[in-house]
């Protein structure tokens, strides 16, 4: 570790900062978890009585796991999706002439910064205009405008710091260029990939609005977690949401664990 | 048959002509060094042999066959890379063995020669590393064994040893020119340092403006340069402006600002001509000792660099010489402002263009 320079005193004040804000961000998320453990039939906080009872009634419950099921078909055709489609968008962005490359990034990741009630808006009238009345063939195409961001940003900064010198070595060596993106390329930026993928999962598991827009037969768990919502307030959505939370989260470190392995150990650039 | 021909290779990146039309042959088995400055085309001209870049117009033959608009991949060429270029996800062992896996050469050959390359660079025991985790100078073999093992008709090196520290440099200039020799490789060199070319090359080709100056061996380039760019470019030199008085034969009497010159080329008389004189090849003595007998001065500036002193001399008649002598010659104990007297041998002022 590198040294700092600072007072103990501007430490204190960063910890206690820098514990306040966790606190401020995870306190809804830890208050929701201890009351997914109620064992009684309503919500209240701190809750009376413990147990896994909603855990249980959750997972035998048919509604729950054929939402949880689509949910993660749905994110599992969407991410090998973004990463190609992103990818490719990320390399032509990359390797493409310098003139227009600005706008043409612009435009690919607007969907982030845009609000998705209008996003969702826009693809309704689209997939009313299709009559397209199966909710998957809507559905995976409305995430990928979403997902496809997340994996142009994460593979395109890996490929800020990939030395395209790499692949004229492979090409001298006899590799064609598209050998030489699959045997170089892919598998140096493979960090950024990961990333992209990781992301594009856990958005399009837990994506609501535009999906909302869009279902016809198809129920994600946001959607159902939201229907439930409608008409009582039951532990289970606190148990659903929990579940969905240390997913999300499971998902995440492994993400952070990549990322270490790969920065300490073989790959030393 | 010459391993790789140019013919009147031209590159032309909108109105620059970064290569002007370039003709060179390169012999099977020759070290053909391609110096220049930065921006004279010699990179250029490397990567259109490796086909990295498509000439504007000529041709480039690889071991006799057109290969002018072959992509990279399919011409059976060697590079090294400025920056070695090796793949930082695999291991050494990897790296070499990819050309050959590339050329679906069958496992067992392949780990065969894999194995005899690395022999040859002397990183055996290294080949489970990661280039992360060895030196630049084993980076720099190992970016040689990648591209020896797939034996290309040709190895081209682009400023292989700029990141390298003197010391190793100097060791893998030996190494790499005892290599090419046993191995009997076709082999393009480029870089910028005179040094080096002078020291590894069959011959060398000196660029400049897009352009071949002259191409010769080293005693060629430095003993007889064509011209003032490449005379100045090889080292130290004198270059001075001088009137033929008289010739006979191929030598010729001239006066150089008042300092007579016995030229070797020849002109008419009353011509104005380019004289070179390389400062190593000028005698030095001190004023009035004996056999001195020269053209008289005086030292007006010294720099001392440990193996040799490079003396600035003022002659009485006008001129500035720069001479260089060994730091074991006598002389060398001459301090700023003594007497001097200075003789240029016979034959030793070359005549050039300007």
């Amino acid at each position: 570790m590198t040294e700092r320079s600072g007072s103990p005193f501007g430490y204190a004040m960063l910890a206690i900062f820098g514990a306040l804000v966790a606190a401020f961000l995870l306190l809804p998320l830890v208050i929701l978890c201890i009351q997914s453990f109620t064992a009684e039939s309503f919500l209240s906080f701190p809750p009376p009585s413990y147990g896994t009872r909603w855990y249980r009634h959750v997972a035998a419950a048919a509604n729950w796991r054929e939402a949880a099921l689509s949910s993660l078909v749905i994110a599992a055709i969407v991410t090998p999706l973004s990463l190609v489609l992103g990818t490719l968008a990320a390399l032509g962005l990359d390797r493409g002439p310098m003139r227009g490359r600005g706008v043409l990034y612009g435009i690919l990741i607007s969907p982030m910064i845009l609000p998705h009630i209008v996003l969702g808006l826009g693809i309704f009238r689209i997939a009313l205009d299709l009559h397209i009345d199966d909710s998957l063939l809507s559905i995976v195409p409305a995430h990928l405008t979403i997902t496809v961001p997340f994996v142009v940003i994460s593979v395109g900064a890996s490929l800020q710091s990939f030395d395209t010198g790499l692949e004229k070595a492979a090409q001298s060596l006899g590799a064609s260029p598209l050998r030489a993106l699959w045997h170089i390329t892919l598998p140096i930026i493979r960090p950024g990939l990961v990333g992209g993928g990781i992301f594009a999962f856990i958005m399009s598991f837990d994506e609501f609005i535009i999906t909302y827009f869009l279902s016809v037969q198809t129920r994600t768990l946001p959607l159902e977690i939201f229907s439930t919502l409608r008409y009582q307030v039951s532990p289970a959505i606190a148990a659903v949401s929990a579940l969905t939370i240390a997913f999300s989260a499971a998902l995440t470190v492994a993400l952070m664990m990549r990322g270490q392995v790969i920065s300490a150990g073989r790959i030393v650039r | 048959m010459s391993a790789v021909d140019l013919e009147a290779v031209v590159k032309r990146y909108g109105r620059v002509e970064a290569v002007a039309g370039v003709d060179l042959s390169v012999e099977s088995g020759e070290f053909v060094t391609l110096l220049g400055p930065s921006g004279c085309g010699k990179t250029t001209t490397l990567q259109m042999i490796a086909g990295f870049v498509i000439p504007t117009s000529g041709q480039v033959r690889i071991g006799g066959r057109d290969c002018t608009r072959l992509a990279p991949h399919r011409r059976n060429v060697g590079m090294v890379f400025q920056n070695y270029a090796l793949f930082p996800h695999m291991t050494l062992q990897d790296n070499v063995a990819f050309g050959l896996r590339m050329r679906g050469v069958p496992r067992a050959e392949r780990d065969r020669r894999v194995g005899e390359a690395l022999a040859l660079v002397r990183l055996s025991d290294y080949a489970d590393r990661y280039p992360g985790q060895i030196s630049g100078g084993q980076q720099q073999r190992v970016a040689l064994a990648r591209a020896l093992v797939i034996r290309p008709d040709v190895l081209l090196l682009d400023e292989p040893f700029g990141a390298l520290d003197k010391h190793l440099r100097d060791r893998m200039r030996v190494d790499l020119r005892e290599l090419q020799k046993q191995l009997g490789i076709s082999l393009v060199f480029v870089t910028h340092d005179q040094e080096e070319a002078l020291s590894m090359s069959d011959r060398i080709a000196v660029m400049e403006g897009g352009l071949i100056r002259q191409i010769g061996t080293p005693g060629d380039i430095y003993e007889r340069p064509a011209n003032r760019f490449v005379a100045e470019f090889m080292g130290e030199s004198n270059i001075l402006t001088a009137r033929i008085l008289s010739t006979s034969g191929s030598e010729a009497e001239a006066d150089a600002g008042g300092m007579p010159l016995r030229l070797n080329g020849s002109g008419a008389r009353g011509d104005a001509v380019t004289v070179m004189i390389r400062p190593e090849k000028i005698m030095l003595g001190r004023a009035g000792a004996a056999g001195a007998g020269g053209i008289p001065g005086r030292v007006a500036a010294l720099q001392y660099f440990g193996s040799s002193v490079h003396y600035r001399i003022a002659l009485d008649c006008g001129p500035e010489l720069t001479v260089i002598r060994p730091e074991a010659d006598p002389v060398s104990r001459l301090a700023v402002g003594d007497g001097v007297e200075v003789a240029i041998p016979p034959g030793i002022p070359f005549v050039i263009d300007d």
